[in-house]
């Protein structure tokens, strides 16, 4: 309160008060008309008398009494929960302990048979663990024998004692591997050109900037190491793949779709290309790289007027010229 | 004053008399200031006093005792003089000279003299006030009603009361802070 108010509040507490006229108070007097006592006229009501109290307070006392009494029913509940607990933890330690003793009991007690049961039992039942420990152990060493057998017919299988098979059909056996390898690796520049068109679909006919963003498109990093690439591993999943894991050159990134023939995606091992529409030539750069023609920093398949004896991979045909 | 007022509102319900004269006495003159500040008359604060008491004699078998004597007679008077009002269509008064013209009857002449021009100015603010904030500054102030026995003689919470009053002051201080900044003659001259 600021020293203004309380000069105000002063002022006002100490105001004069009116005088009354005289008489007033004869005349007060003499005009009481007290009314006739009731014989059972109730007592003043004190506020603090009990009834009053109560009759006042009662809204007020209900509800604190209520939750009184529900305070003291949880305190007497949590108290037998407490109660109770002890006493299983008593029980169990007591439970506990008689086990421990159990198996030993004092001698020269009166329960001396039941004591012998007893030792009978456990010889028994030592006698029965070492029997079932000796089985066990002729399993582990048949196992142990099992696994050396199985180890000795998997070197003689990998390699395949001379005089297996001809110099032929090593040759030819070698050779179809090979071929197996590289079908696999166009297989591999197939799905990667389709992965480019499906993600060039959704962004506006532009290639791709890196393989990392399609991966989405990519069914697995697999397919980006070529078969024969031994010295390269594919990346477990996406998320560790690194340049490190892709034998392919990637020719045309963030490119436009309208150009079918410019080069995509190039093997260095068999030098499969896959070109923008989606094909791809088998090994166009290893055996014939004077069809691949550098334009503006872009590499393009340029087939001459008639195509020479390596023709495209079967089921693979070439690409339709886009302007006949 | 309370507890031996009780005992006198007992004894009156009673039929004593004598009670009841004790009772005029001890309240008489506190019920005519405060009729006399609402009215703003002389006349009609005496005749106010009386209407006052005979109510009050009609009100003596009700009274249950659960605020106090002297709240229930400020409130009985407040609602004659509400009453008197509206029955005979009186003005709200406003009796700025009233207050110049009496000094409290026990103070010096130096207080006198201190006092008049803040006093003056100040209660005549108070007559200025809305009627809801000058009768509680009446009761709470003028009567020395405690915060409780004022609410009860208008029959408000104290919540209200104290809201009321706080209200009361600010808007005083802003008056009185008004008036001193514009050029006021005093209220001595105006004695004079």
């Amino acid at each position: 309160m600021s020293t203004m108010e309380q000069e105000i509040e002063n002022v006002l507490r100490s105001a004069p008060k009116p005088a009354p006229p005289a008489g007033l108070k004869g005349q007060l007097i003499a005009q009481v008309r007290l009314p006739a006592p009731r014989s059972a006229a109730p007592p003043l009501a004190s506020p603090l008398a009990p009834a009053n109290f109560l009759r006042r307070w009662w809204p007020v006392l209900v509800p604190a009494a209520t939750s009184l009494a529900c305070a003291v029913g949880l305190t007497v509940q949590q108290v037998e929960i407490h109660s109770l607990k002890q006493a299983i933890q008593d029980l169990s330690r007591d439970g506990g302990a008689k086990a421990t003793v159990a198996p030993a009991p004092a001698a020269g007690t009166n329960d001396a048979p039941a004591g012998a049961d007893a030792a009978d039992r456990t010889q028994q039942e030592v006698a029965r663990l070492k029997e079932l420990a000796s089985q066990l152990a002729a399993e582990v060493a048949q196992l142990e024998q099992m696994r050396g057998e199985n180890a000795k017919l998997r070197t003689q299988l990998s390699e395949p004692p001379p005089g297996f098979l001809t110099a032929e059909e090593t040759e030819a056996l070698a050779k179809a591997k090979e071929k197996a390898e590289s079908i696999r690796c166009i297989n591999n520049l197939k799905q990667m050109g389709l992965a480019v068109k499906v993600w060039a679909l959704d962004n506006a006919d532009i290639s791709p900037p890196d393989m990392l963003s399609m991966s989405n498109e990519l069914s697995t990093p697999i397919i980006l190491v070529c078969p024969t690439d031994k010295g390269r591993q594919p990346a477990s999943d996406f998320a560790s793949y690194s340049a490190a894991n892709c034998s392919y050159e990637y020719l045309a990134p963030s490119a436009p779709e309208t150009e079918p023939s410019r080069v995509l995606f190039r093997c260095p091992i068999h030098g499969h290309i896959g070109l923008c529409d989606g094909s791809v030539q088998a090994e166009v750069a290893k055996k014939h790289p004077d069809w691949l023609a550098q334009r503006d920093g872009k590499l393009y398949l340029q087939e001459p007027a008639q195509p020479p004896e390596a023709a495209p991979l079967p089921g693979n045909p070439p690409p339709a010229d886009p302007n006949p | 004053m309370d507890p031996d007022a009780n005992q006198l509102v007992e004894r009156a319900r009673g039929g004593d008399r004598a009670a009841a004269a004790e009772l005029i006495g001890l309240f008489y003159e506190r019920v005519y200031a405060f009729l006399r500040r609402l009215a703003a008359n002389d006349a009609d604060a005496a005749d106010l006093t009386q209407r006052t008491f005979s109510r009050v004699w009609q009100s003596l078998p009700g009274f249950a005792g659960r605020s106090s004597v002297a709240s229930w007679m400020h409130s009985i008077a407040y609602h004659v003089y509400v009453d008197w009002r509206r029955a005979d269509r009186h003005t709200e008064p406003r009796s700025c000279e009233w207050w110049a013209a009496r000094p409290a009857p026990e103070a010096t002449p130096d207080e006198i003299v201190a006092h008049t021009d803040l006093a003056s100015a100040v209660y005549g603010s108070v007559d200025d006030l809305e009627p809801d904030l000058r009768h509680t500054v009446q009761l709470h102030y003028y009567q020395d009603l405690t915060l409780q026995e004022t609410a009860d003689a208008m029959g408000l919470a104290t919540s209200t009361v104290k809201y009321r009053l706080r209200q009361a002051l600010a808007e005083l201080q802003r008056k009185l802070t008004s008036q001193r900044t514009s050029p006021m003659p005093p209220a001595t001259s105006r004695m004079l």
